[in-house]
C-alpha cells in the first residue's frame, strides 16, 4: 500500500467534503432565505389589502350617508341619523362629524361641546375643501390619548359642495385586526409607515407617533429602505441596527419586505421584517445533520476505498498465482496424460532400491496387475529368475544415459513375455527415479520363430518327399533348387543341375509340355496333375504327374513344380487293361440273357398295373358312393330339422289351447271334460320333446348345431334344473341331496349343460321308487364332474353297451309307466360330446341303483357351423 | 287399460295369446307381419308389444332393429316371442335391445305373470 496515495486521498477527500459541505449549506441557507421573503410578502400583501379593503368600505359607507337629504341639511333627523350610525359602529370609531363647507363642525357625535369651532386648519381638512374628493388623515393622537384618523367624504347638494361628513377610526383596532396579527418565527412582525414617514404603527413601545427618521437614526441601510418605501416602492431589503432608540441591541441583520398601502388621498409603506438569526437558528439542526452525514460518507469512503483498494491487491496476487499454478498444472497435466494414457506400458521405480514408483494403465492392464499391485513391486520381481541378477547389476550401472534392451517379463499370470525396455533418468516426486517404457515384441518373436519353423518344415518336406521337386526360375527356367528324389530319378548330380536350365538339360520329353504347363501356371496360379514324359540324363523316358506353382522367391517369380514318377504305374495299368477288354466280354454274353428276362418280368408288371388301377377306380367309385351316402344322411337330419319344426308349430297351439281351457279361462270344466283334456294336454307335451329331442339328435347329426358359451354359475344351472323335476320328486316322496362348490363359474354352453341334466335327473327320478337322488359336482383342473346318483332300479351288465344308444329302453317293467321319448340318453350323450366337448360315463349295480357322470371342460371353445361341415366333407 | 301390440304370422298363436291376454284385461292390437307390426306401433303406440320372432316378411329382430331405431325409440318395452329357442337366442334378442323373452309353447299359466314382470306391472 502506498502511504502517498493514501495521504493524498485523504486531503482530497477531505476538501471534497468541505466543498460539498458548503455548497449545500450556501444554498440550503438561500433556499431559507427565500422561503422567509415569500413568505413575509404574502404577509405584507394580505395587511395592505387588509386596510385599503377596510378603508374603502368606510368610504363606501360615509358615500351612502353624506347622499340623504337629512345628512346633507344636518337637520334633527340628520344628527339623528349620525347618532344612530355611531351607536351602531361605537367599537370601531370614535365620532361621526358633519362639517360645512368652510371647515365649520356642524355636529359631531358623541363631543357636541366642540360644534361649531372651524377645523379647517387642519392639513386634511383643507384637501377636501378644496379637492371635493375623500381624504384619510394622517394617525394623530386624540385629546383622549389614542391614536386615530379620520376619514372626511364629501357632502353635496345638487353638485354643490357642502361640507364633508367625517369619522374618526380608532387606528389601534384597525392595527389590532391587520397588523398585530403578523407573527413570523421569535422575530418577525410588521411596521407601517405613512406616506409623510410618521411611524403609525411600531411593535417597538414609543415609536408610534414619532418620525420613522427619529426611530432608525445609527442605521443607513434602514434610511435607504425606508427613503424607498416613501417613494411608494415595493421591494426587498436587509439592514442592520445595533441600537433601539436608547437601548444597545448589539448587531442585528434584518431581512424585509416592503410596499404600499394605497388609501384615498394618500398612502402608507408597510414592512415585513424577520431576524437573520431567527432564520439561521432553523438552519442549525439542518447544518449539524448534513456535517454529520458528509462525515459519515467520508469516514466510509474511506474505509472502503482504503479496503477495497487491499482487496485488489490481493486479488492481483492471487490471480498471478493461479496463472503460474495453473501453467505447473497443464504442464504437469500433459506429462502425466503422457504417461498415464500412453498405449505403451510405462513405469518408474526408484534408483537404489528399485521400487515401482508409478506405473501407467497400459502397464495395469498389460501386465493383469491392478494398481495397488503393480505400486508394490519390486523391479526385479517383473524378470525371471535367469535375468533377476543381470537387471540388477544393470539397474545400478545405469545413470545419466538412455537405455534400450531386450529381456523377458513375467506377467501376473505367470505368463513369459519377450519385451524391448528403454528407460532414461527422471525425477519423480522428488526422488531420483528412472523412467522404462515397455515394448511387448512377444508376438513379433513367435511369428519369427514360426516362420523359421515354418521354413524347416519346407526344407524337410523339399528332401523328405518321395516325388521330385524343382525351383526354377519362371523366365528362363533357370534351376534354382532340386530334392535328392529328382538327382535320384534323373541321374544327375547337383553340380551338374547348378546353374543349368530346363531347357538345357533337355528335361522335357515334349518341349510343348512345357509350355503348356508354364501357361497352366500363369493363368491358374498353379497345375494339379498333369501327365508328361521327363527325360533322364541316359535318354530314357520317364511317365510323370506334375503339379505345380507359382512363388516368389528373393522378389522374383519362380516355379515350384512337383514330379511323381508314374511310369511303374502307367505299365501296370495297360495289363489291367488287357484283363479289362476280356472280361468285358463276359459280361456281354451275361448281359443279353438277362435281358430276356427282364422282358418277360415287365410284361408280368404291366398285367399287374392294370389290375391296380382298376382296384383305384373302384375305390374312387366307392369314396365317390360314400360322400353321396354322406350327403343324404345329411339331407335326412336337416329334412327331419325342418320336418319337426313344422311339427311343433300346431303342436304349440295345441298346448296353448288345451292349457288355457284347462286352466279355466274360457269356463269352467266338468270333471270328464278336465281329465280328457288333461290327457291330450300331457300327449302332446310328450309329443312336443319327442319332437324337440328329434330336432337336437337331427341337428347334431347333420352338423348343424352350434355352441354358444357364456359365463354361468353351475349352481344356478343346477338348481334350475332341480326346479323341473321337483313336482315330480315330490309326488313320488324322494329325497335329494346338492354337493356342488358355490360360486363355480364355468363358460359352457348353459341351455345345453341345463338340457344334460334335467334328462340326467328325470331319468333318475323315473327309475326311482323309494330312496333319492343325489347330484355331486366337482371342480377338476380343466373341467367339472356333475353326478347324478339315484337308488332306483339300475341297469343290467348285459344292458350297459346299448344304453346310450336311440331308442332303447330298457325293457323292463317300469317302462310303460316311465313313458319317455327313448331319445333322453342318447341325445345327452351327443350334447355331452358334441357340444359341450366332454363325455359321460355310467355306473350301475341292477336293483341299487345308477350314477350317470357328465364330464364337461370350464371353458368351452366356441365351434362354428361352418367348421364343422368344413370337418365332414 | 293397456294396449298390447300382438306381431305374429301364426293365427292360432294370434287368437291364443290374444285371448289370454284380453282374459287378463289387456287391450289388444293385432299385426300379422314385420313390417305391419312395426308400422302400427308407430302408429298406435302401444303401452307393449309382444313380437314373434320368426315371421314371413321380416325377421323379427330386423323389426325389432326398426322399432329401436325409429321415434319410439326405447320407450315401448318389447317381448320376443319365439317358438324353438335356441341357445343362444336369448343373448341375441337381448343385444338386439328386447326387454323380454317368451319360449313357445306358451304355457297359460305362467305366461302372463311372465308379461307382468317384464312390463314391470309386478316385481
Amino acid at each position: 500500500m502506498n502511504n502517498k496515495i493514501f495521504v493524498a486521498l485523504v486531503i482530497l477527500m477531505t476538501g471534497a467534503s468541505a466543498l460539498l459541505f458548503h455548497a449545500f449549506y450556501k444554498e440550503a441557507r438561500n433556499t431559507a432565505f427565500t422561503k422567509l421573503n415569500d413568505q413575509q410578502m404574502i404577509h405584507a400583501k394580505q395587511a395592505a389589502h387588509g386596510i385599503e379593503y377596510f378603508f374603502k368600505t368606510w368610504t363606501g359607507t360615509l358615500n351612502s350617508l353624506s347622499k340623504m337629504n337629512e345628512i346633507i341639511d344636518a337637520d334633527a333627523d340628520g344628527k339623528r341619523y349620525m347618532k344612530i350610525f355611531y351607536e351602531a359602529h361605537r367599537d370601531q370609531i370614535r365620532s361621526i362629524t358633519r362639517i360645512d363647507e368652510r371647515g365649520t363642525i356642524i355636529h359631531t357625535v358623541p363631543y357636541s361641546s366642540s360644534e361649531g369651532r372651524n377645523i379647517s386648519g387642519q392639513t386634511h381638512v383643507q384637501e377636501i375643501l378644496k379637492e371635493h374628493k375623500p381624504v384619510i388623515s394622517d394617525v394623530f393622537k386624540t385629546v383622549q390619548g389614542f391614536y386615530a384618523v379620520a376619514l372626511h367624504v364629501p357632502v353635496f347638494r345638487s353638485s354643490v359642495f357642502k361640507g364633508t361628513i367625517a369619522i374618526v377610526i380608532n387606528f389601534e383596532s384597525l392595527a389590532k385586526r391587520y397588523l398585530d396579527v403578523i407573527k413570523i418565527g421569535e422575530t418577525g412582525h410588521a411596521w407601517v409607515i405613512s406616506r409623510d414617514g410618521t411611524q403609525l404603527y411600531s411593535p417597538v413601545s414609543g415609536f408610534t407617533g414619532k418620525s420613522v427618521f427619529e426611530n432608525i437614526k445609527g442605521s443607513p441601510s434602514l434610511i435607504v429602505m425606508v427613503n424607498d418605501m416613501l417613494k411608494g416602492l415595493e421591494g426587498t431589503a436587509t439592514y442592520t441596527f445595533d441600537r433601539i432608540g436608547d437601548r444597545n441591541v448589539g448587531q442585528i441583520k434584518k431581512y424585509a419586505v416592503y410596499m404600499p398601502i394605497h388609501i384615498e388621498n394618500t398612502f402608507w409603506s408597510i414592512v415585513v421584517a424577520s431576524d437573520e438569526q431567527d432564520v439561521l437558528s432553523g438552519l442549525v439542526s439542518f447544518r449539524n445533520k448534513l456535517a454529520f452525514v458528509i462525515g459519515t460518507l467520508f469516514i466510509c469512503g474511506m474505509v472502503f476505498s482504503t479496503l477495497g483498494a487491499k482487496a485488489w491487491f490481493i486479488v492481483r496476487e492471487k490471480e498471478k498465482r493461479k496463472q503460474v499454478e495453473i501453467e505447473l498444472r497443464n504442464s504437469e497435466q500433459r506429462y502425466r496424460n503422457l504417461f498415464e494414457q500412453n498405449p505403451a506400458p510405462m513405469l518408474i521405480y526408484q534408483r537404489g532400491t528399485l521400487q515401482m514408483l508409478a506405473v501407467n494403465d497400459a502397464f495395469t492392464h498389460h501386465y493383469g496387475y491392478t494398481m495397488q499391485e503393480a505400486l508394490s513391486l519390486h523391479l526385479t520381481y517383473l524378470y525371471p529368475e535367469e535375468e533377476k541378477n543381470g537387471i540388477r547389476e544393470l539397474a545400478a550401472r545405469l545413470k545419466g544415459q538412455a537405455y534400450a534392451g531386450e529381456w523377458h517379463h513375467l506377467k501376473a499370470d505367470g505368463s513369459l513375455i519377450d519385451i524391448v525396455a528403454r528407460s532414461h533418468d527422471i525425477e519423480y516426486m522428488g526422488s531420483d527415479a528412472r523412467i522404462a517404457v515397455i515394448t511387448d515384441i512377444t508376438d513379433r518373436k513367435q511369428a519369427e520363430d514360426a516362420l523359421r519353423q515354418s521354413e524347416e518344415k519346407f526344407f524337410k518336406a523339399f528332401h523328405a518327399t518321395p516325388d521330385a521337386i524343382v525351383i526354377s526360375r519362371a523366365s528362363d527356367g533357370l534351376l534354382l533348387d532340386v530334392n535328392d528324389v529328382f538327382l535320384r530319378e534323373t541321374g544327375y548330380s547337383r553340380e551338374e543341375v547348378k546353374t543349368r536350365t530346363t531347357v538345357e538339360l533337355d528335361l522335357w520329353a515334349d518341349v510343348n509340355d512345357r509350355e503348356r504347363y508354364i501357361a497352366a501356371v500363369r493363368s491358374e496360379g498353379r497345375v494339379r496333375e498333369m501327365e508328361a514324359g521327363f527325360r533322364t540324363k541316359t535318354g530314357k523316358v520317364l511317365d510323370g504327374l506334375v503339379s505345380g506353382e507359382s512363388i516368389v522367391l528373393g522378389a522374383q517369380p519362380c516355379l515350384l513344380t512337383i514330379i511323381r514318377n508314374i511310369t511303374q504305374r502307367k505299365k501296370t495299368e495297360a495289363e489291367l487293361e488287357k484283363h479289362r477288354l476280356h472280361l468285358e466280354e463276359l459280361v456281354n454274353e451275361r448281359t443279353l440273357d438277362l435281358e430276356i428276362r427282364t422282358t418277360e418280368l415287365e410284361q408280368s408288371q404291366n398285367t399287374l398295373q392294370i389290375l391296380l388301377e382298376d382296384m383305384r377306380k373302384a375305390k374312387r367309385e366307392l369314396e365317390t358312393a360314400n360322400d353321396r351316402l354322406k350327403e343324404l344322411d345329411q339331407l335326412k337330419s336337416m329334412f327331419i330339422a325342418s320336418m319337426s319344426h313344422e311339427l311343433r308349430t300346431p303342436l304349440n297351439s295345441i298346448i296353448g289351447f288345451t292349457g288355457m281351457t284347462l286352466q279355466g279361462l274360457s269356463g269352467t270344466l266338468n270333471d270328464e271334460q278336465r281329465d280328457n283334456l288333461a290327457r291330450a294336454y300331457q300327449a302332446a307335451k310328450h309329443l312336443l320333446a319327442l319332437i324337440s329331442d328329434v330336432i337336437d339328435i337331427s341337428k347334431i347329426e347333420a352338423g348343424r348345431i352350434d355352441s354358444f358359451p357364456e359365463i354361468v354359475s353351475l349352481e344356478s344351472i343346477i338348481d334350475e334344473a332341480i326346479a323341473t323335476v321337483e313336482p315330480q320328486l315330490k309326488e313320488k316322496h324322494l329325497t335329494l341331496a346338492v354337493e356342488a362348490p358355490a360360486d363355480l363359474k364355468l363358460n359352457t354352453d348353459r341351455k345345453r349343460l341345463l338340457q344334460c341334466l334335467i334328462n340326467l335327473l328325470s331319468n333318475g327320478v323315473k327309475y326311482t321308487e323309494k330312496g333319492g337322488i343325489t347330484i355331486t359336482a366337482y371342480e377338476r383342473v380343466a373341467d367339472v364332474e356333475i353326478s347324478v346318483t339315484d337308488t332306483g332300479i339300475g341297469i343290467a351288465e348285459k344292458d350297459m353297451p346299448k344304453l346310450f344308444d336311440a331308442f332303447e329302453r330298457l325293457d323292463t317293467h317300469l317302462r310303460v309307466k316311465a313313458g319317455g321319448t327313448g331319445l333322453g340318453l342318447y341325445l345327452t350323450k351327443k350334447l355331452a360330446t358334441d357340444v359341450l366337448q366332454g363325455s359321460i360315463s355310467v355306473q350301475s349295480i341292477e336293483g341299487q341303483g345308477s350314477s350317470f357322470t357328465l364330464r364337461v371342460p370350464k371353458n368351452l371353445h366356441k365351434i362354428s357351423d361352418s367348421d364343422k361341415i368344413g370337418d365332414m366333407r | 287399460m293397456k294396449t298390447v301390440l300382438i306381431i305374429e304370422d301364426n293365427p292360432d298363436n294370434m287368437v291364443l295369446i290374444t285371448r289370454l291376454l284380453e282374459k287378463f284385461g289387456y287391450r289388444t292390437l293385432q299385426a300379422l307381419t314385420g313390417m305391419e307390426g312395426f308400422e302400427m306401433a308407430l302408429q298406435k303406440k302401444p303401452d307393449f308389444i309382444i313380437l314373434d320372432i320368426q315371421l314371413p316378411d321380416i325377421e323379427g329382430t330386423e323389426v325389432l332393429r326398426k322399432i329401436r331405431s325409429s321415434e319410439i325409440g326405447t320407450s315401448i318395452p318389447v317381448i320376443a316371442m319365439t317358438s324353438y329357442a335356441m341357445s343362444g337366442d336369448r343373448e341375441k334378442l337381448l343385444s338386439a335391445g328386447c326387454d323380454g323373452y317368451i319360449e313357445k309353447p306358451i304355457d297359460p299359466e305362467r305366461v302372463i305373470s311372465q308379461i307382468r314382470r317384464l312390463t314391470g306391472e309386478i316385481a
